[in-house]
């Protein structure tokens, strides 16, 4: 096992004021010890790897680590990663957005990526509300939470994001949380590895914005809600109505073999090419 | 205490005092200081298992590795056998 210790050293950027502006007990940045670990085991070096963020607590995740690094307007991230990828396919593109970022103002981005299966990896990290902003909801915030400008609770459904992504087409889905913390660094493995567009949820608790404001406790109870009701897909998936609850699923929920949109965009570039000799 | 080898450093310049280490060692080795921050209460019962590591959200814990911590052991025991006037060393 890689401990994040012996790898976090390797790829933080020294000329950044640390301790990182993340609050006490934040899961991101457990989540970015999980991505750096992942990173150290596929191999690459770090001109391989071109990180792109969004804004928001997450988007500080680019400003941290010394890769090629965008740091772009919020929810536009998977625009930015598409030109990138496209520019430049020999990069492998990561993109690290919140859940505000992806699923709120860039949703019509990522279901987009999604259709169009362009070999991009993308980590959202899911905190269940707009933290930097003050703690506004968000499309995942539970129904009935307190955020904000939801002082009597939410009264909108949420997203279920991995559903989301498998439906629009997502050549890999996975879920990890903060707390399964060496699951995540494997899951993120698999998916930089995946041919494809390839989506990891990771759920991180935010005890300032959200966590407060609902009573849920610190960020140990936080973690430990998350330990508690996770559950691996295949036996989620054998649990009756009645018992499921709050618990939710965890573990690679889709992973199919299908090609890319660079692999069907070259075939283009083939035929166009040979038409006019 | 036996060993003498502390198996757990906290960098507590980067240590924002969240509890997350102290609340998920599987064997409750870490308490508070009255300060707020971590130590290492009981080191000889670490496993070395480096969940603490993996859940510091500020980097600011490493674990020995396990290779290195069994050679130091190791060294420990020789040179405690060395000290026994009765066991034949050198012999």
């Amino acid at each position: 096992m890689i401990r994040t210790s012996e790898a976090i050293y390797k790829y933080l950027r020294p000329d950044k004021k640390y301790p990182h502006v993340w609050c006490p007990g934040c899961g991101i940045g457990i989540v970015t010890g999980a991505l750096v670990r992942a990173i150290e085991r596929t191999g690459l070096t770090k001109d391989e790897i071109a990180l792109v963020s969004g804004i928001g607590c997450s988007g500080r995740i680019s400003t941290y680590l010394d890769f090629n690094t965008l740091h772009t307007t919020h929810g536009r991230a998977l625009a930015f990663a598409t030109g990138l990828k496209l520019a430049k396919p020999s990069l492998t593109v990561i993109v690290v957005m919140g859940d505000g970022d992806a699923t709120a103002i860039g949703g019509n981005h990522l279901i987009h990526s999604c259709r169009r299966n362009i070999n991009i990896t993308s980590l959202i990290i899911n905190n269940n509300i707009y933290g930097m902003t003050g703690g506004q909801y968000s499309p995942t915030t539970p129904m009935n939470h307190i955020a904000s400008t939801a002082q009597y609770g939410s009264i909108e459904k949420t997203f279920d994001i991995c559903k989301i992504v498998e439906a629009c087409g997502a050549s890999f889905v996975a879920r990890g949380t903060a707390y399964h913390a060496k699951m995540l660094d494997a899951l993120i493995e698999r998916a930089i590895n995946k041919k494809g567009f390839s989506v990891v949820e990771a759920l991180s608790q935010c005890p300032t914005q959200y966590g407060r404001r609902n009573k849920l406790g610190g960020p140990v109870e936080m973690l430990q809600w998350y330990k508690d009701n996770a559950i691996p897909y295949p036996a989620f998936k054998k649990l009756s109505p009645d018992e499921i609850g709050e618990k939710f699923p965890i573990g690679v929920m889709t992973d199919l073999d299908e090609p890319d949109y660079l692999e069907r965009y070259n075939r283009i570039i083939k035929e166009a090419g040979s038409e006019g000799q | 205490m036996n060993k003498k080898y502390e198996p757990i450093h906290f960098f507590l310049r980067w240590c924002k005092k969240c509890g997350i280490c102290i609340a998920f060692c599987p064997k409750h080795v870490l308490e508070r200081r009255p300060d707020g921050y971590p130590y290492a209460a009981r080191p000889d019962d670490c496993i070395l298992c480096g969940l603490c590591d993996i859940h510091c959200p500020d980097y600011a814990i490493t674990v020995a590795k396990k290779d290195e911590f069994r050679e130091k052991k190791i060294v420990k025991e020789e040179d405690h056998e060395k000290a026994q006037p009765d066991t034949p060393a050198g012999q």
